[in-house]
Formats: structure tokens, sequence, C-alpha cells
């Protein structure tokens, strides 16, 4: 099929072609924000609101087709102060100490608790402990977040034009407190700390270790000196007959092992674990379907000077 | 008739008001800390992960249960505020053999400080201020790694021996 340009083509073309800007700024402005953030924080892995924490604030990347915005970086470029304005995970009324602005017009007249540091151009930060900072507990934060904007200690309005950032959010989750199917309590454990190797058979994957029976779960230890003697309780094939190897059940699918490693191996004056690794295994020991699949391994190099 | 009814019910009000107790003394207050004196036994202990993001407890006292002789046992002395290890149990040897006692701000005290005799100092929050009357009594120990960072919290109560 032939077509031929016709005045009315051209004239759809040039339509289209009149929103191509429009098409390219959103698609940068998507993909920015994508790979970029307005909000980020020092420091970046952020879990714990009873700890203190730097927040930032990207000037550069807010949505400037807002008037407001470019208001504010206006402002910022004037050397004008910024301010956070902040309603969750709790706002305080007006006359707090902590209010977000003073006087009968608040957003005319932020408070000087809330000013911003520049830490570089059209970058600035507020550092606070969210929970000393908002006299809230850790669960608030996290059910909450942190809600804020920015903006200079005069937000304008009443009749002036707004001055201010759009709504930013800092998000401030739980770590991830997960356990593998097995793991160690304490985490870190000095060698003559009493440590309890634990088993949740209830988190097994592997199919051929599922449902141990309460008499059946054992584990293989072995520990690696720092002068690079190994000490085996009993090899692999052995452990099953070693009682002192048998993980006690201690609740429905759990098993443990507690010890004092110093103690357990019989250690000698002097001598230091570098590592510990354990293996849990079916008493009867034939094959490696009798075994978990990640052996349990703690390092313990750098914990016994 | 009604009024002597009044007066009579007036009267016995003021009776009543006439009976109010005398004040007796109640003894002299207790010393803060002064039954920390004797021996004692560890009774139950809870071990806190501390470098867990949410730090984490577990009561080990089973451990100890299952054999006397891993419980720990300690004499706080009045004279020179002597203390000494009389078993040592399967703990971490935090405390030497023996050493000084010395409670921080009186007469309000919050920590237990052990002065060892390998000349280690060990501060211990206590978990109660104890007093004669007082049959359990415990403090915290924190341990550090070798890079002073707080890994382990014991939370120890000892039962009064003697």
């Amino acid at each position: 099929m032939c077509v031929t340009n016709t005045p009315s083509n051209d004239l759809t073309k040039m339509k289209t072609l009149r929103y191509l800007p429009l098409v390219i700024a959103f698609v940068f402005t998507s993909v920015t924000n994508i790979f970029s953030q307005v909000v980020t924080s020092v420091p970046s892995e952020y879990t714990d609101p009873t700890t203190e924490v730097k927040i930032l604030v990207n000037l550069d990347l807010l949505d400037q087709t807002q008037e407001t915005v470019l208001n504010l970086i206006a402002d910022a470029d004037a050397g004008l102060d910024l301010y956070i304005w902040t309603w969750k995970p709790f706002e305080f009324p007006a006359g707090h100490p902590k209010a977000n602005g003073e006087g009968a017009q608040a957003w005319k007249n932020s408070n000087e608790l809330l000013k911003m540091t520049q830490e570089a151009e059209h970058l600035y930060s507020y550092t606070m402990v969210p929970t000393e900072f908002y006299e809230v507990d850790a669960a608030t934060v996290y059910s909450e977040d942190i809600h804020f904007l920015v903006k200079p200690k005069d937000g304008g309005g009443y009749g002036d034009p707004d001055r201010k950032s759009g709504d930013l959010l800092f998000v401030v989750d739980p770590p991830n407190v997960a356990r593998p199917a097995v793991y160690g309590f304490p985490s870190n454990p000095l060698q003559n700390d009493v440590f309890r190797i634990v088993y949740d058979n209830y988190k097994e994957e592997k199919t051929t270790m599922q449902n141990l029976g309460t008499q059946e779960c054992y584990v293989f230890l072995e520990v690696t000196l720092t002068d690079s003697t190994i000490i085996r309780p009993s090899s692999i094939f052995q452990v099953g007959n070693n009682p002192d190897l048998q993980m006690k059940q201690i609740g429905t699918g759990i098993f443990e092992l507690i010890m004092i490693p110093e103690l357990f191996f019989n250690l000698q004056q002097g001598q230091k674990i570098d590592k510990l690794k354990a293996v849990v295994i079916r008493q009867l020991f034939i094959s490696g379907a009798d075994r978990v699949d990640n052996d349990f391994i703690i390092d313990m190099a750098c914990w016994n000077d | 008739m009604k009024q002597l009814f009044s007066i009579l019910i007036l009267a016995i009000a003021l009776s009543f008001n006439g009976c109010k107790p005398d004040l007796k003394e109640i003894g002299p207050s207790y010393g803060a800390g002064e039954g920390i004196y004797g021996s004692w036994e560890l009774s139950s202990v809870n071990q806190v992960d501390l470098k867990q993001p949410i730090p984490e407890s577990r009561n080990i006292s089973a451990f100890f249960n299952a054999d006397a002789s891993r419980k720990m046992q300690i004499k706080f002395e009045q004279a020179n505020n002597a203390y000494s290890i009389l078993q040592p149990g399967a703990l971490p040897r935090t405390f030497g053999t023996s050493g000084t006692w010395k409670f921080d701000t009186l007469p309000f005290p919050t920590k237990l400080y052990f002065f060892t005799s390998n000349n280690d100092t060990v501060m211990t929050p206590i978990k109660n201020m104890v007093r004669e009357n007082d049959a359990f009594f415990g403090f915290n120990v924190v341990r550090s790694d070798s890079c002073g960072s707080a890994y382990v919290r014991y939370e120890y109560t000892f039962k009064r021996l003697n």
C-alpha cells in the first residue's frame, strides 16, 4: 500500500511531534527515579531507629516540573536555610518545642530545631535518632516510617506562592531476622562461652532430612585450631555412636546441642579455636541424603585474642 | 427528739475521730546493698545475643542445673570489701579467683564493680539492690570481643547460701 503525504497527515505528525519532548521527559524522569533516590541515608542500610541516622535530600532529583520545587531550589540558591517539616511518625502540636513552625503562621516561620545542614550544592541533611526525636517506640517508626518535606523558613502560602518539596518518605524497615535451619546462639561466641547449636527441622527443605525422630538427630563437629590442628570428636560415620553428639529435642522439631567449646573439645591451655564446623546428620549416616546440605561454620579467629 | 438524735450522731462521729492510731517507730532503714554479704550460688542465667539485629535472649539455666559443679559460687565479705570465687563453675572466668568489690554511687547504687586479683575491672549493672532478707540477687555481665564490641550479655541470678 502506498501512502502519500497529505496535508492532513502532516498535521497529525506535527501534533504528535509536539508531545515528543513531554514523552522524552516522562521516560527520562521515570528512569532517573528508578536509578536514583531523592531521599537517602547514612548509614545506607538503616534498620535500627534507636540509633542515629543522617537523612539526605538531593534537591536536584526533586520533581522540577512543580513550581513549588523551583521556588525551593531558588531559595536554596539564594543561600536561604532549609528546614524539614515532618508529620509522621508523630507530629508535635503547635506550641511544642519540636513543633514544625512557630507562631500563628507556623508555615511561614519554621522551627530552628528543624534546620537542615547543607552537605553540598543542592544536597541537604538532617540527623536524628528517630525514636528520640519523635518520642515514639521503634515499632511505631517501623509501621509509620518518616514522612516529611523540605522548605525554607518561610514556606510561602497566605497569598504567596508555596516554596517546598513534594512529600518525601524515608522508609525504616526492621532487619531481616529470619534464621536458617541450623544456627548458633550466641551468634559469635568465644570458646569459653556457653554456646548452643540449634537445628529447626521444620525449616528443613531437604526431603530426606525432614521429620526426624526424637532420638535421630546428631551433629558432626570439627574444630580447626589456630595452629591448624583439627579436632573431631568422631568421624562422620561414627557420630551416631557418640551420645555426646546427639542433639536433644527441646521443642517440636527443634533440636539443640549445648556446650562450652573449650571444655567440649578438651582444649589445653593456650589452644585457640579458629573455626568450628557443624553438620547435622541422621544417627544412621550412610550417604549425603542423611545430612543437611549446608555446613554450619563459625569463624572464631578474631574472637580469641 | 430529732435534735437529741443529731447530737448523739455527732458525739459518735467525734469519738471515732479520737481513735486515730499513734505512729510508731518502724525500725532503722535498710542500708543500701548490705544484704550482699555472704555466700551465693548461681540460680539462673539468661544469655542475650547482642550481635543480633534485635538482641535475643535465651534461658540457659538448665545447662547449669544439670550439673551442680557447673554453678558458680561467690562469697562477698564485709571486711575490706573482699570477694572470693568458691566454685568457678562453667561460666566464663570473668572474675578471676578473688578480689575486691564496690558499689557505684551510694546510697542508690546501680552497678557493682569487681576489681580482680588479675587487675581487671569488671562493671556489672545490678538487677536488684539486695537486702538482708533477700534470698536472690543478680547482676549482668557484658562480654566484648577482641575489637571491643559487645557481643553477649549474661544475666545472672544468685541464690543465697548463707
